[in-house]
């Protein structure tokens, strides 16, 4: 028989990470007649983006393409996510992806699907050159994801919504901000930014993923179909990296300069990342930080 | 008929018939919420969904300028600075046909840069100038026009809390929606002073040409209450857009800074009474706890509406048509002055956004162009017969003399002056969009 | 007797419109204080608050929660009256207690299912890891408990539309 599975997306519809969604939407409704299809039913307008992880939960709707700093309420390890140092398709065989499912069925009644994103690092961008990883006197927007983070390297951090960063940006209310290597053009911040910082650090983790009870009683032909729908999707992850070439490229042609630390402070910079990244974890989460650590780290 | 047609029907007729029966309009939107979170979220879960969606509707910094821009509106009444202010004006302005009435306007546009609120700015004005205006001789209609006409006009100039809260619910950029308002409200200002001029020079028993007691003040005595009150005044505004120029602060937060500094002159002139405190937050709280109530039934009505799949087969439907944009524009705009015929300017945003902007969207319309367009509209049905609110406002403060009548004859200039703004904005988008894209 | 609870109720509701217009500004201080310290560091302080914008939005909705119930006693809550006023006047008091039966009923059960809400997001122990941690359900929780009140005030309005003349309310229409 057939089954039709109602998913929500927590980002917004015109944003590139839709955009990649919507294809692969097709294609299983186009492969999955009779057996499944997928009725988008939108993004934020018709959830709440950080409401979507509960309607997941509650089964409110059966799927969302989300990513874990906006479900921290359903769970505190969502955001552990982002700390991934190896692909999903390593994921998968060494256990990590395993011990996901684990504690998302439990705590979360939520069955993680698979991540459609990967490879897109966070970096600073900031207006104000620095030559050490130091952002003492810089206002920065932040986001959860990084705002240990960068409170670590002594930033004063400003929020304020996406709209509005690029007033902040002219203005000089913010001096930089965090964001993944793509899409920043999106919102013109291009135009406001003059350096980014390497290395970039963690991963902008985007994932679908599917109320456990509507997971469970699927019937084994759907949820054969379901799996190899979604590991084609994950297969495509490489277009990815190559997003990243890309706009590094772009934002270098946009002449915004790269700022690079030396061999030792670049270490130094990207361990402290994931040092004060694993932290925060086990302040929430000791117990499941120390299994996830094992498991996604390098 | 389609799943989503029947959803349409049920959500948008259904919440239709509620809101004309009198029910509160916040309500309204919660009881169809109700209907619609069980037919649509899958019952009992959909429900516990509805009840947190609604908390976090308005938990949204994007929000908080809404009581803000109201509080700096109502200070300014409480603590008497209204009246100096006037004052000041009217002691610049001599030798025009229809004085008073011009002195309306022009401290009408000065309110309009210092308060988020066109209740508060009608209410002040109307208390203060209706009743020596109508001692003076001049007729009801020339007296209470310009006061309805320029209390509109507060809203399309910053800062405005009406403008806010279409900019947070479509996604138009706030700020640019509120310098938007800038160009398009000062037009309207010098119409309305020249109208004035016109009309009494060809009808000067309209308005008699008063003894113009501040004839008495010449040289510094003339000028003492505009240094004094008007020019600190106006800097409030410089305040806001200063900081936010100079960097100190997010367009959001400048609306905090701009009601501290209003507090702070107001300290400055010894008229910070607690009183006068406690009466404006109290009507703060009165105006803008009504706006944010209707904002959590209604935000939390257009996520269902979505929901349920009836916004796209809407917007689908519409665009679909094979009409042209500007015909589809124009269709609404003409529903937007028909809703304003009957319902709030709250309620005209919550019912139409969810169905315009995905429209807007799809056929790529610049969004401050139509945003400053719809502005126009609520403008106007604040001044349209027979529900417009600015019209109740002035009914609530007139003397009794002043009929009924009389404020619908007096507001028909003002509202043609709107109408023909809104054709020219639709004609010459720069009228809307210059201002934005200068300052961004 | 009732008119004595309706009175003290009336009371207790302006009170709590009175807390609410104190959030209100300490919301504004609040965020000036932010705006304060991020452009001006005074040596000693902390260069902005980080968590004033997470703060000041939770009062923004603790606001609305406040003021709710005392605008329903007020009859502040805006309404569109124009076919009220056009149809026979008993008509329109019948239509006043349609609307009244509706609204209590919605009151009810947001009510019910916002403590739901509340409770499963208590029993889950679910925390909004922002700047600050705080249990999600300190959120959520003050939701139906106005909700309830507002039920409250719904019964003293219908006995109030029983008690007065035959006729639609004169309720507010508008405001901004
Ligand atoms: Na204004
Ligand atoms: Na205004």
């Amino acid at each position: 028989q057939e089954v039709t599975l109602r998913l929500v997306s927590a980002f917004p519809e015109n944003g590139i990470y839709v955009q990649r969604l919507l294809p692969w939407i097709q294609k299983v409704n186009t492969e999955g007649k009779g057996v499944l299809q997928i009725n988008f039913l939108g993004g934020p307008k018709a959830i709440p983006t950080f409401e979507a992880g509960n309607a997941v939960k509650t089964g409110v709707v059966d799927m969302a393409m989300n990513t874990g700093a906006f479900y921290t309420n359903v769970m505190p390890e969502a955001d552990f996510l982002k700390l991934t140092q190896i692909p999903v398709a390593e994921q998968r065989k060494n256990g990590a992806f395993d011990a996901i499912n684990k504690v998302w069925n439990e705590k979360g009644n939520t069955q993680y699907l698979a991540r459609m994103v990967e490879n897109q690092p966070f970096h600073i961008y900031t207006n104000k050159k620095i030559d050490k990883p130091d952002l003492t006197g810089q206002k920065i927007r932040i986001s959860p994801v990084y705002r240990d983070f960068f409170q670590a390297l002594n930033a004063s951090v400003v929020t304020t919504p996406p709209g509005e960063v690029y007033t902040a940006l002219e203005r000089g209310v913010v001096d930089g901000y965090g964001w993944p290597i793509g899409g920043i053009f999106d919102l013109n911040w291009n135009e406001k930014t003059k350096f980014r910082v390497d290395p970039g650090f963690y991963d902008a983790e985007v994932s679908l993923t599917m109320n456990l009870p509507a997971y469970k009683k699927l019937t084994d032909a759907q949820r054969n179909y379901l799996q190899k729908q979604l590991l084609a999707l994950e297969a495509q992850n490489i277009f990815w990296t190559q997003y990243g070439k890309e706009e590094t490229a772009r934002q270098e042609k946009a002449g915004i300069q790269t700022i690079k630390f030396d061999a030792a402070a670049t270490k130094a910079f990207y361990d402290k990342a994931y040092e004060v990244g694993w932290a925060g974890a086990a302040k929430q989460s000791p117990e499941v930080a120390a299994r996830f650590k094992a498991l996604f780290s390098k | 008929m389609s799943a989503w047609g029947i959803a349409a029907w049920l959500m948008l007729g259904g919440s239709t018939v509620l809101l004309f029966i009198g029910m509160p309009v916040a309500l309204t939107f919660i009881a169809i919420n109700i209907i619609g979170a069980w037919l649509y979220m899958g019952g009992e879960p959909g429900l516990m969904q509805l009840a947190r969606s609604s908390v976090s509707s308005v938990t949204a910094f994007s929000l908080t300028p809404i009581p803000l821009f109201v509080l700096m509106g109502e200070i300014l009444f409480h603590t008497g600075l209204a009246l100096k202010v006037i004052e000041g004006v009217e002691r610049l302005i001599k030798h025009v046909p229809g004085r008073l009435a011009v002195v309306a306007v022009v401290a009408g546009t000065v309110f309009s840069a210092i308060s988020g609120s066109t209740i508060a700015t009608t209410a002040m004005l109307g208390s203060l100038m209706l009743p020596v205006m109508l001692a003076r001789g001049y007729h009801p209609t020339i007296a209470a026009g310009p006061i309805m006409a320029i209390g509109a006009v507060d809203m399309l100039i910053p800062p405005s809390a009406l403008t806010v809260l279409l900019g947070s619910l479509s996604g138009i950029s706030i700020s640019k929606l509120l310098i938007g308002g800038v160009v398009p409200g000062v037009i309207l200002s010098i119409a309305f002073v020249a109208w004035i001029v016109i009309r009494v020079s060809i009808s000067p028993q309209l308005a008699p040409i008063d003894q113009d007691d501040s004839a008495q003040h010449r040289g510094w005595a003339r000028w003492s209450l505009f240094f004094g009150y008007v020019l600190p005044t106006l800097s409030i505004f410089g305040v806001v857009v200063g900081a936010l120029a100079a960097g100190w602060a997010t367009p959001t937060e400048c609306a905090a800074l701009g009601a501290f500094a209003t507090m702070l002159l107001a300290l400055c002139y010894r008229a910070l009474t607690v009183d006068a405190v406690l009466k404006a937050l109290k009507g703060t709280a009165g105006i803008s706890g009504m706006i944010l109530f209707i904002i959590l039934g209604a935000t939390t009505f257009a996520q269902i509406l979505s929901f349920s799949g009836a916004s796209n087969g809407l917007v689908q439907f519409i665009t679909g048509q094979g009409l042209s944009t500007n015909m589809i524009v124009v269709g609404m705009m003409l529903m937007l002055i028909f809703l304003g015929i009957f319902v709030d300017q709250v309620s005209m945003m919550m019912i139409t956004l969810p169905i315009f902007m995905p429209i807007v969207q799809a056929l790529g319309i610049d969004p401050i162009w139509f945003g400053v367009m719809f502005l126009i509209c609520m403008q106007l049905g604040l001044l349209l017969p027979p529900h417009g609110l600015l019209l109740m406002t002035m009914r609530g403060v007139a003397p009794p003399s002043v009929t009924m009548g009389h404020i619908f004859m007096a507001v028909v200039p003002y509202v043609a002056m709107s109408l023909i703004l809104l054709a020219a904005v639709f004609w010459i988008p720069a009228i809307a969009t210059w201002l934005p894209q200068l300052i961004g | 007797m009732i008119d004595r609870i309706s009175l003290f109720y009336g009371r207790f509701l302006e009170r709590l419109a009175l807390f609410g217009c104190a959030i209100l500004m300490a919301m504004m201080m609040l965020i000036v204080v932010d705006v304060a310290l991020r452009n001006l560091a005074v040596r000693g302080l902390p260069t902005g608050l980080a968590w004033s914008t997470e703060i000041s939005e939770l009062m923004l909705y603790l606001i609305t929660m406040c003021v709710a119930p005392w605008l329903l006693r007020q009859g502040q809550h805006i309404r569109v009256d124009i076919m009220l006023q056009a149809i026979p006047r008993r008509l329109a008091w019948h239509l006043e207690w349609v609307g009244d039966v509706i609204g209590f009923a919605c009151c009810i059960v947001i009510a019910w299912f916002g403590t739901q809400a509340a409770w499963s997001s208590y029993l889950s122990g679910a925390v909004n890891i922002k700047t600050l941690v705080t249990p999600e359900w300190w959120a959520l929780a003050p939701l139906p408990f106005i909700f309830v009140l507002l039920g409250i005030e719904m019964i003293f309005r219908m006995i109030r539309l029983q008690r007065g003349e035959r006729g639609p309310r004169n309720d507010a229409v508008s405001a901004a």
